[in-house]
Parts: structure tokens; C-alpha cells; sequence
């Protein structure tokens, strides 16, 4: 690794950060009607991709036994009742089931 | 302004939430910056490693990196790596864009803090998403630099390792339930994790594209806004 490697990856990832929010033009609005459709999926596909193994399967059971406490109480419709769900869950499984 | 503004104005989520819910997040990634910080430490001199924090902001593809370094993979991997990890922003910065109405140095400047969770905390707070966006930005970049100087330095995170990583899931399921309007965009979030779930484990080569493939697929049919 050398500090031009560093540079090019900061770069790079400064770039696809940027592209859009400076470059994107005004869109159609059934363009926008795709995207605004999309948080949820992202973000359930964002959950879904951290407790997942990819070739293996879903990974450590307390984090799991978190995102359903979450799952729960998604009607709720608040972020912090989310949160904590999720922490009390993920502490409870490891309070019964605690790792070898 | 769309449908989806409206209904997030409706019901506008305070900046004073926001920053709560940011809290726990900025520890979780303060707790990656230490595991990153001393794991960096065995192959990457102290500053480099910490430059490395400062100037590219991503811990999935830090780590990512790392892992190429040290099994001493070349340039044009690392490359693609970055690319591949990356792409992924510039469908965060194109739902986004219509929120930010910024001259474009303050966008240019706004960039720099679009993760994930920052981009995720943004999407949920209507018109305040640029203030969220850097408000909750600057609060992970400060905690990924601490965690990797505190890392660099030495210091052990002990089991928070397992909890923090926890939080990641636990706050995308609860963005997907502040963002959804319904049944149809509950069920669009539903196939879209099932979809992940099952070809990350199929095709594990698929894994890292997957959330951001899947959420387009699922919200290209047109359907009800409300």
C-alpha cells in the first residue's frame, strides 16, 4: 500500500459520492417515482445484506435474534423504539444462549 | 415536490430524534475505527493508517482493502474492489439529490459525508435532510477517525465487537419501517430482503451488489405512491 494507492481510493470513493448529487440532472418524474420508491427496499436489503454469510447462510444468531426485535416493532414507526428493541433482543439471546 | 416529500413532511422526525438515534450508530462505528486502527497496525505504518481513515471514509471498503494488501493482491484488484464497494453511493446520492438545494460547492462539500447511515438518517427527515445528512456525517467521521487513532494506539474494544455490529441491521430495519408508506412499499422491503438473503447465498459473488440491485428491481413497477 502506498500513499498514492490511499490517494486514488479516496478519490475514487469521493467520486461516487458526489456523481450524482452534483451531476444528475432534473429527472423525469417517473424516474423519480422509482427512486422514491426505493428507500425501503434499500434499506431492508441493507439489513438483510448484514446478517447474511454470503455462501454460507445467516450469520451469528444473537444479531438475528436483534433485527427481528427491530422487525417488531417496525409499526411503531420510530427509529429510537427500533433501536432499543433491537439492543434488548440482541442482549436477551446473548443472556440465554451466551457463546462458547 | 413528490408524494413521498409530502408524506415526510406529514410526519417530520425532529433533529433532536435524529441525533439520538445517530448516537448509537457514531459508537458502533467508533467501535470498527479500533478493530480497523489495530488490525491495519500489523500491515500499514500508524499515519498511513490513519491518513487512510481520514481521506477515504469507508470502513467496508478499509477493510476490504486491507484484506487485498495482506494477501498481497495488485493494483488493478484494489481498483476494482473500490469500485465495486462504491457504486453503491451514487444511487444514495441520486435519491437524495432532489432534497439538496445547495449551490454546487455546498453539495460538493455535502458529498463527502454520504454513508449509509448518515444517508439513511437524511432520507427520513423531509426537508432537513442536508442538515441531518452533515450533522449525523460529521458525527461517524469523527468517530471513525477516534476509533482508528484509538486503535492505532493500542486499544482493545473487547465483546462490543458483537453488539456494534448488531446496531447496523437493527437501524436499516428501522429505516425501512420509517420509510415505508404501506403495504406495497412493506412488501417491496420484504422481497428485497428476501431477495439479498438468498442470492448473497447462492451466488456469494453477488453479495456486495445485491441490496442496491434489489431495491431497484423491486421498485421499478409502477404502483400506488400513497
Amino acid at each position: 500500500m502506498t500513499w498514492e494507492l490511499v490517494l486514488v481510493m479516496a478519490a475514487i470513493t469521493y467520486a461516487s459520492r458526489a456523481a450524482a448529487m452534483l451531476l444528475l440532472p432534473p429527472l423525469p418524474e417517473r424516474v423519480r417515482g422509482v427512486l422514491d420508491r426505493m428507500p425501503p427496499a434499500l434499506f431492508a436489503g441493507l439489513a438483510a445484506q448484514a446478517v447474511v454469510v454470503p455462501g454460507e447462510g445467516l450469520g451469528d444468531s444473537a444479531m438475528i435474534a436483534g433485527a427481528i426485535g427491530a422487525l417488531l416493532v417496525t409499526p411503531r414507526r420510530s427509529l429510537l423504539a427500533c433501536l432499543i428493541a433491537g439492543v434488548v433482543a440482541y442482549a436477551g439471546w446473548r443472556l440465554l444462549f451466551p457463546s462458547p | 415536490m413528490g408524494a413521498y416529500d409530502a408524506a415526510l413532511l406529514e410526519e417530520p422526525v425532529e433533529l433532536r430524534s435524529t441525533l439520538i438515534s445517530a448516537a448509537p450508530l457514531a459508537i458502533a462505528i467508533g467501535v470498527f475505527g479500533v478493530i480497523f486502527g489495530a488490525a491495519a497496525s500489523a500491515t500499514l505504518d500508524p499515519l498511513m493508517t490513519i491518513g487512510m481513515s481520514a481521506l477515504v471514509f469507508s470502513g467496508s471498503l478499509q477493510f476490504a482493502l486491507l484484506g487485498l494488501v495482506t494477501s498481497g493482491a495488485g493494483p488493478i484488484a484494489l481498483l476494482a474492489t473500490a469500485i465495486a464497494l462504491n457504486a453503491r453511493h451514487v444511487v444514495l446520492g441520486a435519491v437524495l439529490r432532489p432534497r439538496f438545494k445547495g449551490s454546487f460547492l455546498t453539495r460538493a462539500l455535502q458529498s463527502a459525508v454520504l454513508l449509509d447511515e448518515s444517508f439513511g438518517l437524511a432520507v427520513v427527515s423531509g426537508q432537513r435532510a442536508p442538515t441531518v445528512l452533515v450533522t449525523s456525517g460529521v458525527l461517524f467521521y469523527i468517530a471513525w477517525i477516534a476509533g482508528t487513532v484509538l486503535g492505532v494506539l493500542g486499544a482493545s474494544v473487547g465483546g462490543l465487537e458483537g453488539l456494534a455490529a448488531a446496531l447496523f441491521p437493527v437501524l436499516f430495519i428501522g429505516l425501512a419501517g420509517v420509510t415505508s408508506r404501506g403495504r406495497d412499499t412493506a412488501i417491496r422491503a420484504a422481497i428485497a430482503a428476501a431477495s439479498v438473503i438468498v442470492v448473497s447465498i447462492l451466488v456469494p459473488g453477488a453479495y456486495t451488489f445485491m441490496p442496491i440491485v434489489a431495491a431497484i428491481v423491486v421498485a421499478l413497477p409502477g404502483g400506488r405512491t400513497k
